[in-house]
């Protein structure tokens, strides 16, 4: 898996404004997250024609079912639970990144 | 089961799998007891994170600056020598994640808990209250030459504890 680049932003709506500037292959979003958590990240992304496609995978230490089925139902592409390990991560996104666009 | 103990185990292994997973660092088991009354004063960094539902209270680790610093330089990958934004931010991650396994394994016993955002704070000579807690579970675990403190305190919200007992039922577990 090659990275060209990874962009960071602190919460949602800071990710919304980095995502009207630059072009990404695929969001690794936290749930629990200050002004936007994930789920409204999620949520905004998949309403926009122009974000809908990036796949979305959560990172998040919430096990419960509500959290995960709601992400799940709003379109992610997969989640990860924290804590996790480098190579978990990089298994979880290798397997995504097959699927969609090579970088 | 009663809840402190149910509390100080599944402290114990959220902390260990957190540590073993993201730092790579075995810890040693810790040990607990209850801290009542005036709560110490701390040097240092303090994490709290809040817990809220039909049970509320608080989560906090707490440790020097220099464990902070090395908490950061091992999940990070990177040196920390001083106590910064990096930091800051590794410490009230690794808060999240123990405190948030903590809850999710709470949960089947106490009914569902919110999570909120951990908040940090760095100083000297200063003492963290929850209001309307009084007892705390404590976790004390040795690393090198200092000590990492886990703690949570959590009482049942006063509207459901009233309510569970007008209807007649039994709390889930002897607290």
């Amino acid at each position: 898996m090659a990275i060209r680049a990874i962009h960071e932003a602190g919460d949602g709506q800071e990710a919304l404004e980095l995502l009207k500037c630059q072009s990404v292959n695929l969001v690794l979003s936290d749930i629990n997250m200050p002004k936007m958590d994930g789920i409204q990240f999620l949520a905004a992304m998949k309403a926009s024609p122009q974000w809908r496609n990036i796949p979305v995978v959560m990172v998040t230490t919430e096990g419960g079912e509500a959290k995960v089925g709601e992400a799940v139902r709003l379109g992610a592409a997969g989640y990860v639970r924290k804590p996790f390990t480098a190579d978990q991560i990089k298994e979880k996104l290798a397997g995504i990144l097959e699927q969609v666009a090579p970088l | 089961m009663n809840l402190q103990n149910l509390m100080v185990d599944l402290i114990r292994q959220s902390t260990a799998n957190v540590f073993s997973t993201m730092l790579g660092v075995e810890l040693a088991s810790g040990e607990a007891l209850v801290e009542s009354g005036t709560p110490e004063t701390n040097d240092g960094v303090v994490s709290l994170i809040g817990l809220a539902g039909a049970w509320a209270g608080t989560g906090s680790v707490s440790c020097s600056p220099a464990l902070a610093c090395r908490i950061c330089s091992l999940m990070l990958m990177m040196e920390s020598t001083g106590v910064d934004e990096d930091v800051l931010d590794a410490v009230a991650e690794l808060t999240n994640m123990i405190v948030g396994s903590v809850k999710n394994d709470l949960e089947p016993h106490l009914g569902p808990l919110g999570l909120s955002i951990p908040t940090v704070v760095f100083g000297r000579n200063f003492r963290t209250k929850s209001a309307g807690t009084t007892e705390w579970t404590v976790v004390r675990f040795p690393w090198e030459t200092e000590v990492l403190v886990v703690k949570i305190c959590l009482s049942p919200s006063e509207k459901t504890h009233t309510t569970c007992h007008m209807m007649g039922q039994t709390c889930a577990l002897d607290v």
